[in-house]
């Protein structure tokens, strides 16, 4: 995987100091953050509007966007919908003066017609949220008070 | 670094991207109560002589007009207001305040129908607060419940009536 992996937050949606929203990048599979740059009319609006509706702390309704946390296996997952459009992504506390707050790392771009997710995908993303590099990406956004040099993860999904 | 406030909101940009999240956040509400089981797309089709696809055209953000919005509320058994506000934002840098947060303020207050009911309606203790927040704070990690409050009436020269701020 790509040694040289960025986090850029989303931007023009709702500030929010309980969640947040950005896109892990730098490695041909990520491809959330094109995906949603590309997006115009119709298709910008409804994730902007779904996105808000997260960010205001909202839990649903299932048919915007929703975790797999009755997966245990992709418990860390989340998903974004508008029609066809997914973008997939993982959970995660990366302010370690604020174990609430809640960051949403989008990381790939599916379209889907079958009612369930794919779950090769949500193993990608579950992979993509332990990836040590990822999680050095995502800490320079939110760099963390104390330097971890035991080799463990800086925060915890 | 951080950055938690981003110079204008998407919102701010059109008319349209205005009007599109406001209908979205709407039609929130009723397919929550979809999800919650209290009423079905196909109950909603009966209700309003169409079929189950031309129901879901109705949720459609971009196709909501007052009138599809009232027809499709009380299909749902459910009652709809618009609700002009003031939250001390005339740039919009932050975007519209979600309606189903008023929604909650107002069962959260009793329900009260009328001004009067209102005028005799106390907060519960600790957990609504009149006036701005400062904060910033977002109902991420509060228990949203709704909890249906019955109204108490106020003794009118009662020293603890609550104060405006």
């Amino acid at each position: 995987m790509s040694p040289t992996l960025t986090f850029r937050l989303l931007t023009g949606c709702r500030s929010s100091t309980e969640r947040g929203i950005g896109f892990l990048e730098g490695h041909t599979e990520l491809d959330a953050g094109t995906a949603f740059d590309n997006f115009g009319g119709t298709d910008a609006r409804a994730f902007r509007s779904h996105m808000d509706q997260w960010l205001d702390g909202a839990n649903g309704p299932k048919t915007h966007f929703h975790p797999f946390k009755s997966d245990l296996d992709h418990r860390n997952c989340f998903v974004f919908k508008y029609k066809e459009h997914r973008l997939y992504g993982f959970l995660c506390h990366p302010k370690d003066n604020d174990r609430r707050f809640q960051l949403c790392s989008l990381c790939i771009y599916a379209t889907k017609h079958e009612h369930s997710s794919d779950r090769s995908e949500l193993d990608r993303i579950e992979q993509w949220g332990r990836n040590l590099v990822a999680q050095e990406a995502i800490s320079k956004v939110y760099p963390p008070k104390m330097k971890n040099n035991k080799g463990r993860s800086p925060w915890r999904n | 670094m951080e950055k938690l406030n981003a110079p204008e909101h998407w919102t701010a940009e059109s008319v349209e991207n205005f009007t599109y999240r406001v209908a979205s956040d709407f039609l929130a509400q009723v397919e929550t109560k979809i999800e919650e089981g209290e009423v079905s797309r196909s109950e909603l089709a009966n209700r309003l002589n169409r079929t189950v696809g031309r129901v879901s055209q109705l949720f459609n953000p971009s196709n909501i007009t007052v009138n599809s919005a009232v027809r499709l509320v009380r299909a749902a058994g459910m009652k709809v207001a618009l609700v002009a506000y003031d939250d001390n934002d005339p740039d919009n840098q932050n975007g519209p305040v979600n309606s189903d947060l008023f929604y909650r303020c107002w069962k959260q207050m009793g329900a009260p129908k009328t001004f009067f009911e209102l005028a005799n309606t106390v907060a519960p203790a600790g957990q609504f607060h009149l006036g701005y927040s400062d904060q910033g704070q977002s109902a991420a990690n509060i228990d949203t419940s709704i909890v249906d409050v019955t109204a108490m009436p106020v003794n009118r020269n009662a020293i603890t009536r609550p104060v405006l701020n």
